[in-house]
């Protein structure tokens, strides 16, 4: 059975990526949504396995989206990992990856990371 | 008009005590005027041969400067003295102490004569010198010498003082004495300058040195008018007359009668110590100004070093913030993009591909892990100001880190041994930061080791902490101001068993972007942040090649400065 997973970022030649690779594995059913403040409803339409939120948006925070997302009782089980472009070497490398608690990856991210970040958290 | 009649009366108050002032120095009063009355004669002797003050002339007249004084005297006093001439000062004197000579015109005051004299204050002031044909700077040097002086003149009683030390010759005066000297007959004379210019004037007597001596100039002969001593009355009222005489009526008697050829000032022994003293005075604020000047050359010099240095770590830090004003948004504009290039080079790689390809696309997977890296170390870099504090053991931020590093050490095949003090106090730190430092640490300490060699069994890294004193005075004195002398610290080390470092490595070390590390594999950016990091603690970081002898590899030291009392 194919596992749902809903990306939010702003960029669109990425998502479009993140998508074609990780349906290439066939394991996978992907939908991608460019506008934070759009997310909350990709997430009651879509209802995803597992969100990949991107954390600097134009239009909205990534934490603030997912809280959003977590205040509807229907979506708030639902595992979330941030993607984030500012992220130090040390706060990736050396202190695991979570900040605050919350699970993220550092982009540049390789889709292998992405399918045992899934597996992990999945599973 | 109440103005007007104020003004006039405080005039005519002043006008009369004006004229009472001047008056007061002539009235006599009842007494005196009686007492005069009663004394129509009073004899008087003047020195025979004492210019200028008082000679006789060819044609017999006295005149000079006692002699004008004297005139003075009996007009203001609306008497005449009568004479008593002598053959010389001695015989004057003589007779003067038996009673049949009332008054001496000039007469200098000693304690011999007070004896038998009463004296008005001095009205005629004289200096003393030495006249010689060599020159005698001081009196001193005047011992074992033929000294003439004038039979019983002020300096016979002064030269008397010296009699062992100096030969005294007498003579019956002044020409007489300087006429010796002219001709060598004597060494020196002791006189008083206006009598010896005057002869040498009057004479042409030349060759002749006259030295102004300190000690005679103390002793200036002071001229008095000598009365004897049971006519008291006679005193005051001579003295009332003197005072009677004006400042400038003086100052014109004096310069008719002194032609006073100075004495060339140089060679006065007072003006030339006065000179010298003055020379060395100068000589010693001079030297004190060299110095001065010295030590303020060496402030600036140290001081320009040291804003040098202020100003090259300003630059860095403004460099520092730019950069890191830069990584936010250039991280964010550029990881993307990278992102986008490994999600590329992903689904590449999932296609059919020849060996060529292959290769190109694992390079170019290298690649962008490579930028990747860069941007995330300048990130790292541009973090470092604000801390994070809490107090805590620093130990546990150590075996935190070591806990994160143990795989890396066992993969490696590297013994860790850790002698962590427990008596350590607590510190304010930032546990994140400190933590990234030791990682930071730990790692390069393990590639170190990995880079020496794969197969060494003696692989080693030591981490010891422990509470010690400061005594290295090289190390108190890079601290710049941060520890001083006994200061008590926590000290860390790190020890591997690596390489070590070069020498040119030793300096660099903690620069930015100074790696010894292949290229890809690290950004050089840890140590400098690290350092950065332990400076934000208030502490210190070196980093220098072991002190043993027979192992190789790099000792890392931490200190941190302690502040009040150690808890146990």
């Amino acid at each position: 059975m194919t596992k749902k997973i809903l990306v939010v970022d702003d960029e669109v030649v990425l998502t479009k990526m993140i998508k074609l690779n990780l349906e290439r594995t066939g394991n996978y059913e992907v939908h991608t949504e460019n506008e934070g403040s759009k997310a909350l409803q990709a997430a009651r339409e879509f209802k995803p396995d597992l969100i990949f939120m991107d954390v600097m948006m134009p239009d909205m925070a990534g934490d603030e989206v997912i809280a959003e997302i977590r205040e509807d009782d229907n979506l708030s089980s639902i595992p979330y990992v941030f993607l984030t472009a500012i992220v130090s070497k040390t706060e990736t490398e050396e202190m695991g990856n979570t900040i605050g608690g919350n699970e993220f990856l550092a982009k540049p991210v390789k889709t292998e990371e992405l399918i045992e970040t899934i597996e992990r958290i999945l599973d | 008009m109440l103005y007007l009649k104020l003004y006039l009366k405080i005039l005519f108050a002043s006008l009369f005590l004006l004229n009472l002032c001047f008056a007061q120095e002539l009235r006599l009063t009842e007494e005196e005027k009686n007492w005069l009355s009663n004394h129509p004669i009073i004899h008087i002797a003047h020195d025979k041969n004492f210019p200028p003050y008082e000679w006789e002339n060819d044609a017999g007249i006295y005149q000079g400067i006692s002699i004008e004084y004297i005139q003075r005297i009996e007009k203001k006093l609306n008497i005449k003295f009568k004479q008593i001439k002598q053959k010389n000062w001695s015989k004057i004197l003589q007779e003067f102490k038996d009673g049949k000579i009332d008054v001496l015109s000039a007469i200098a005051k000693d304690e011999k004569r007070e004896k038998f004299t009463l004296f008005t204050k001095s009205h005629i002031k004289v200096q003393g010198i030495i006249v010689s044909v060599k020159e005698y700077k001081a009196l001193n040097e005047l011992v074992g010498e033929r000294v003439g002086v004038v039979n019983d003149y002020y300096w016979d009683d002064l030269l008397s003082e010296y009699n062992d030390e100096v030969e005294i010759v007498r003579v019956s005066n002044t020409q007489v004495g300087i006429e010796m000297v002219a001709i060598g007959a004597i060494d020196a004379m002791v006189s008083d300058l206006a009598s010896v210019t005057h002869i040498v004037y009057k004479e042409s007597i030349s060759g002749l040195q006259f030295v102004p001596v300190p000690i005679l100039q103390e002793k200036k002969l002071e001229l008095s008018i000598g009365i004897r001593k049971d006519w008291p009355l006679l005193q005051s009222i001579i003295q009332k007359a003197l005072n009677d005489i004006s400042s400038q009526e003086k100052e014109a008697i004096y310069k008719k009668w002194i032609k006073v050829q100075k004495v060339s000032f140089w060679q006065d022994t007072r003006f030339q110590y006065n000179v010298s003293i003055l020379g060395l005075i100068l000589l010693v604020i001079f030297l004190l100004i060299i110095t001065w000047n010295r030590l303020l050359k060496s402030q600036v010099a140290s001081r320009s070093k040291q804003l040098e240095k202020a100003n090259l770590q300003l630059i860095r830090a403004e460099k520092m913030e730019s950069i890191g004003r830069l990584s936010a948004g250039v991280a964010h504009e550029v990881k993307n993009p990278l992102a986008i290039l490994q999600m590329s080079v992903d689904y590449l790689k999932g296609e059919d591909n020849d060996e060529t390809t292959k290769t190109i696309l694992d390079d170019m997977d290298d690649a962008i892990v490579r930028a990747d890296r860069v941007i995330k170390g300048l990130l790292d870099f541009s973090r470092e100001k604000e801390l994070q504090v809490t107090k805590g053991n620093i130990n546990d931020v150590i075996e935190q880190s070591l806990k994160l590093i143990e795989h890396e050490f066992k993969q490696r095949n590297i013994q860790l041994t850790t002698d962590l003090s427990e008596t350590l106090p607590d510190l304010d730190m930032d546990r994140n930061r400190l933590q990234q430092v030791f990682i930071n640490l730990f790692m390069n300490a393990a590639q170190a080791i990995g880079a020496a060699s794969q197969t060494k069994n003696n692989a080693h890294i030591i981490v010891n902490s422990n509470l010690a004193q400061l005594e290295d005075q090289t190390l108190i004195e890079k601290s710049e101001g941060l520890f001083r002398l006994n200061q008590n610290v926590i000290l860390i080390s790190i020890l591997d068993t690596g390489t070590g470092l070069d020498k040119k490595s030793e300096k660099e070390v903690f620069e930015p972007f100074f790696t010894t590390k292949p290229l890809g594999e690290g950004t050089g950016l840890g140590l400098s942040v690290s350092k950065t990091i332990i400076g934000l603690h208030h502490g210190m970081i070196t980093m220098n090649n072991r002190s043993d002898i027979e192992i190789t590899g790099v000792e890392v030291k931490l200190y941190f400065a302690v502040k009040g009392e150690k808890k146990q």
